[in-house]
């Protein structure tokens, strides 16, 4: 049996939890107290009034059983075996419908931050450090505004609002996180293990989403163990590089390559090599100014 | 590869030619491909206009770098990569 109050009735939606991504906004109804408690791993609360709302969506989550019944705006569209399985499929949903939204947007796979009003991007591979360096330039005050993803349309970038998803392993490279009421988010993915989900307000600077003009594009290598250097990169191949991080927009807008070359172009692009974190957010900063 | 003095190489049609500050990013949205082009495989792309022969186009680098030889090799390699590649016909 579901755990809601006896005498309701196992079917009533009555946990709701509303968050917006980007030009989407949703209210999420459910029957389980669970799957409420855990919303706290997808659900942000970023500063987003500089984004045009578009859409507004209701999802449900039925709990019926061991089962989970999701469905959005009226019409099932999965059944998951377990909790984490359902939160993990409403993440996806979410994530996706938000997307959706904005279809026109070349999507990048970069940690992204705000400076002097200004976007700066840490494009790289999985694994290169991103969330870490992005989790270490909160600390040192940046205003980091993700660690995943960025949306990109005539040359202004976006950060996607989600909180940064980082791994068990890669705590030890942090120092202790702020403390939050209540216990940490996280969830089990199959890929990466156990990950710990971080409000960056948390650190107690405000969490602004708003489209900006990217000034600096930085590349990430890993160069775990080593020493960190940071080195001008030529266009043609920063071009290459975030190509490799990117997914075209959805609609298949002709002009979307020029749209990137035209970022990368005006931007000052650079290589970091990432090994010791410390001297890689001085770069950063030097870099920034 | 086409060759010889009556080749007249030309940019295949639809191409988006975007310049950036050290070279060419060149989109081909027929076949959802992206090249990347130094300045000088730039610069024969330029070239490659219809009107400039093949054997031309040595003599025309010479000229735009002020170089002491006509790089007969270097464009000859140049043209069979653009032209594998489908940059230019």
């Amino acid at each position: 049996m579901p755990e809601d109050i006896a005498g309701r009735g196992p079917d009533r939606l009555n946990h709701v939890e509303n968050v917006r991504f980007l030009s989407c906004a949703f209210e999420i109804r459910t029957n389980s107290r669970d799957l409420h408690e855990r919303l706290a791993y997808i659900v942000q609360r970023s500063d987003q009034k500089a984004v045009p709302l578009l859409k507004r969506c209701v999802i449900t989550v039925l709990r019926s059983g061991e089962e989970y019944r999701i469905c959005d705006d009226g019409g099932m569209v999965e059944v998951e075996p377990s909790l984490m399985a359902a939160l993990e499929s409403l993440f996806r949903r979410l994530h996706q419908r938000a997307l959706e939204t904005l279809p026109d947007h070349i999507r990048i796979h970069t940690a992204s931050g705000l400076h002097q009003e200004r976007a700066f991007l840490m494009v790289g591979p999985k694994r290169a450090g991103k969330t870490t360096l992005a989790l270490r330039l909160l600390f040192a005050g940046f205003d980091v505004t993700g660690d995943e993803l960025v949306l990109l349309r005539d040359g202004r970038a976006t950060a996607f609002p989600r909180k940064f998803y980082v791994r068990n392993g890669s705590l030890g490279l942090l120092p202790p996180l702020p403390p939050v009421p209540g216990p940490t988010p996280f969830a089990m993915n199959p890929s990466e293990g156990r990950l710990i989900a971080v409000d960056p307000t948390r650190f107690g600077r405000p969490w602004t989403i708003a489209p900006a003009e990217v000034s600096t594009i930085f590349y990430l290598e890993p160069n775990h163990g080593g020493h960190t250097a940071a080195v001008p990169c030529q266009k043609v191949e920063m071009v290459r590089r975030v190509m490799t991080e990117c997914a075209p927009p959805a609609t298949g807008r002709p002009d979307w390559v020029s749209d990137l070359c035209r970022t990368v172009d005006r931007a000052r692009t650079f290589t970091i090599r990432i090994g010791e974190l410390d001297s890689a957010v001085l770069e950063v900063k030097r870099i920034l100014g | 590869m086409s060759s010889g003095t009556a080749w007249h190489p030309k940019a295949t049609d639809g191409l988006e030619i975007n310049a950036v500050a050290d070279g060419y990013v060149v989109h081909q949205p027929d076949r959802e491909r992206v090249h990347y082009l130094n300045h000088t495989a730039a610069i024969v792309l330029e070239l490659c206009t219809g009107k400039n022969s093949a054997a031309d186009l040595p003599e025309l680098m010479r000229l735009a770098y002020n170089l002491p030889a006509a790089p007969g090799k270097e464009v000859e390699e140049c043209l069979r990569t653009l032209q594998e590649e489908g940059l230019i016909a």
